[in-house]
């Protein structure tokens, strides 16, 4: 190809194939930036601007001045005009300066607040936005590094607001920065490739030589003719694919204006991973970034929102599902605008096990509480009371056999020699006062070292805390509240739980509040109730890769925590699990970023996604495909709340998760019938 | 277990594909899910069907051939008026 000239390929395979041979007589070679070495996730960059603008109004707001973003951006707006109207009268091109008119607007909006620390933090931020929606082109950036390799001269062109150094922070994070020789923005010079005045400013900064000078781009006239026009030889990339990628994006994008249903498929769409992002993956990781964090996120989301509207001070996220949440959280928080005015989150190790002794300390043991100990169908008698609460069985006989109990006497309505007359002496004895201040006085202690972990965590520092944990009845939230009621610095507990089936009612009041934001029984919500089709998943998937809480011990420096001990058959088999759900696990991780940043860009509150929400988990849970019940079916689940004990007669679960893969194969119907059926619980209900 | 990509070749999520929300739309449409899907909502999702699954023939025509296209829409448009 002679210089002068250019021409266009609609495959990169084909560009980088014609542009090797042409690049071999060529000692420079220079790049356009964005859509050619880097594609953005969404189809419009002015979306990231509503992101930025949120990110103001929230300074703006910590500083004491009230404006909306549409105003910010609007502000915004009117001086890149007025700046472009400006640099039109002198140049050709009507280029931008982004820390110019940046600062303008700014100084507009905080008037004298404005400082230098500011503009950076918001060119920060807006530099992190930008960031998070680019992914850099795998195949033009390899064969970039090969011409560098080469010896070549490596340049980057690019008409944009933003300067020279900004898009150098954009290359570095891009991975290709090494490679890269100077970079050059529109911006500093007003000079762009658009009207062809780019080049001979290049061309006399770094003394090129047109004729042994490749440009390669994606846009026919900057890239294209312009070039060409100066003497270069230049390559034209169209790509179709990347045009349908973009078409998808802007469809989804459109129809969530108006319905409900696509902005949940719009975050979803923009969140997956691109060029090298997306490479072939175990399937389970493939189902913890494409089921399970597009799910936990908008759980997340509506927790942030909830978190600010009840001005919560602190997040404590409960061990061992909390551990999912944190992390999940920690990804999210710094792709959000409003991450500034979130509280702060810690991760409090907690359990059953652990807190239900504590509970007893000054209430005693509660009709309620004994009804939780003997929900599990491994829990029959008082032995198991005694194993749940920590209490001396010996020490607490004689209160028993005064009201004709003994320790092995059935009490729980599962197993057939329960009778009505052992029960009503069980609750005679609950209300003997005798019985209750042996308790109380057996588990203070407990209760003084939980106080002590509680100080440590600063839990009485503060006056409203949300207590967030995947659910399902609120025990472990019920179990902390009564522990620490005695204490008059004790905060307001705000329980945000993935879902509240709520089986045993929560004894809500003024400084202990429960939901459910995914699912809560309290709101009829068909869709979210299939998260009632395989809880153990999202415990299982949730969980912390260390084991389960048994209690507190108080020592001279302090409170330590003990641990469940590792060496059992239990523990290993709840080790295997954890290695087999170990690729979900990385799958919600590596999608938690992307799914902030998607959730940021695009505006969405987790109202809006919750149809999308509704419909994964109907169509994953309810309707699962038999590769997905083979695949993502539970190894092994432990609960440490239950009891060795078995009912004499127990019926097998018929839940549907639990159904063998030859009748899931075989019943076409099966579903159908289950989801039915379920519907019409949730009617009754 | 054989390994696969979060993204398929059509720019759907695997798992989540656009045929299979369409199946369950339909359903949608005797059994509420709880924010229903609606008729706009299964029209537009037959859209974005067709868009995966042909779109990586189509797309890569219009951008070939935009120029023959945007003639023969304008000689159309002329045709029209």
């Amino acid at each position: 190809m002679k210089p002068g000239k250019y021409k266009q390929y609609y495959t990169q395979e084909k560009l980088i194939r014609f542009g090797r041979k042409l690049a071999a007589d060529c000692e420079t070679v220079s790049f356009d930036l964005f859509d050619t070495l880097f594609v953005r996730r969404v189809h419009d960059p002015d979306l990231l601007k509503r992101s930025v603008a949120d990110f103001v109004a929230t300074l703006a707001r910590k500083r004491g001045l009230h404006i909306s973003a549409g105003k910010v951006q609007f502000i915004r707006d009117t001086f890149e005009i007025a700046q472009r109207k400006e640099t039109g009268q002198k140049f050709d091109d009507h280029e931008a300066c982004y820390p110019v008119y940046m600062g303008q607007m700014l100084a507009e909006i905080f008037g004298e607040q404005v400082n230098e620390q500011l503009l950076a933090k918001v060119t920060a931020f807006e530099l992190a936005v930008e960031s998070s929606m680019l992914v850099p082109r795998q195949m033009l950036v390899e064969w970039l590094k090969e011409l560098h390799d080469q010896g070549k001269k490596i340049l980057i062109l690019s008409d944009i607001y933003l300067p020279a150094s900004c898009l150098e922070t954009l290359v570095e994070r891009g991975g290709f920065a090494d490679s890269v020789d100077h970079v050059i923005s529109s911006a500093d010079t007003f000079l762009a490739k658009a009207s062809g005045k780019g080049f001979p400013l290049v061309q006399e900064r770094f003394d090129l030589t047109p004729e042994k000078w490749l440009h390669i781009g994606d846009n026919p006239v900057s890239d294209g003719l312009r070039p060409a026009e100066f003497g270069l030889r230049a390559l034209v990339l169209r790509d179709g694919r990347e045009k349908m990628r973009k078409s998808i994006i802007r469809r989804y994008w459109n129809y969530g204006q108006g319905r409900t249903f696509f902005r949940g498929r719009t975050v979803h769409q923009a969140m997956l991973p691109m060029e090298g992002e997306n490479i072939p993956r175990h399937p389970l990781y493939v189902e913890g970034y494409n089921f399970l964090a597009p799910v936990i996120g908008t759980f997340l989301l509506n927790l942030a929102e909830e978190s600010q509207r009840l001005s919560v001070e602190h997040i404590y996220f409960l061990s061992r599902e909390g551990w999912m949440f944190e992390s999940f959280w920690k990804k999210m928080l710094p792709h959000l605008p409003q991450a500034d005015v979130l509280p702060s989150e810690s991760y409090l190790y907690v359990s059953r096990m652990a807190l239900a002794g504590a509970a007893c300390a000054y209430q005693g043991l509660t009709p309620d509480n004994a009804a939780i100990a003997f929900l599990p169908s491994g829990n029959r008698d008082f032995r198991d009371i005694c194993r749940i609460f920590k209490l001396n069985g010996e020490a607490l006989l004689p209160h028993l056999q005064r009201h004709n109990l003994q320790l092995e006497t059935a009490l729980s309505p599962q197993y057939p020699e329960t009778t009505v007359k052992n029960c009503i002496h069980f609750t005679e004895l609950l209300e003997d006062d005798l019985f209750q201040a042996e308790v109380q006085s057996q588990t203070r202690p407990y209760n003084d070292a939980l106080m002590q972990y509680l100080e440590q965590e600063g839990m009485f520092k503060r006056k409203e805390v949300a207590i967030v944990d995947v659910g399902w009845l609120g025990t472990i939230q019920r179990f902390l509240n009564e522990a620490v009621a005695h204490r008059p610095d004790r905060p307001i507990f705000h329980g945000m739980l993935l879902a509240a089936t709520r089986g045993i009612p929560f004894p809500a009041s003024t400084v202990n509040q429960l939901s459910g934001l995914i699912y809560d029984r309290f709101r009829f919500d068909l869709g979210g109730s299939a998260i009632l089709y395989n809880r153990d998943l999202f415990e299982e998937a949730c969980r912390a890769p260390h084991p389960t809480l048994n209690g507190y011990i108080l020592t001279e420096s302090g409170c330590e925590l003990e641990f469940r001990n590792t060496e059992d058959k239990t523990a290993k088999a709840e080790q295997m699990q954890d290695d087999f759900f170990a690729p979900l696990q990385q799958g919600i991780l590596d999608a938690a970023s992307r799914f902030a940043a998607a959730v940021a860009v695009l505006g969405y509150s987790s109202l809006d996604l919750k149809p999308w929400t509704n419909h994964l988990l109907t169509a994953k849970l309810a309707f699962p495909k038999n590769s997905e019940v083979e695949l993502i079916r539970l190894r092994h689940h432990l609960d440490d709340f239950h009891g060795t004990k078995k009912p004499p007669v127990q019926t097998p679960s018929m839940a549907l998760w639990d159904r063998s893969i030859s009748s899931l194969r075989w019943k076409p119907l099966l579903r159908l019938k289950y989801y039915l059926l379920a519907a019409r619980d949730r009617l009754q209900e | 277990m054989r390994k696969c990509k979060v993204q398929d070749e059509c720019y759907q999520p695997r798992g989540i594909e656009t045929g299979r929300t369409l199946r369950h739309a339909l359903l949608a449409a005797y059994i509420p899910m709880g924010n229903s899907v609606s008729r706009i909502d299964r029209r537009s999702l037959v859209k974005m069907w067709l868009t995966h699954r042909f779109g990586g023939i189509v797309f890569p025509l219009l951008v070939k051939h935009e120029n023959r296209l945007n003639k023969l829409y304008l000689r159309l448009r002329r045709i029209r008026n």
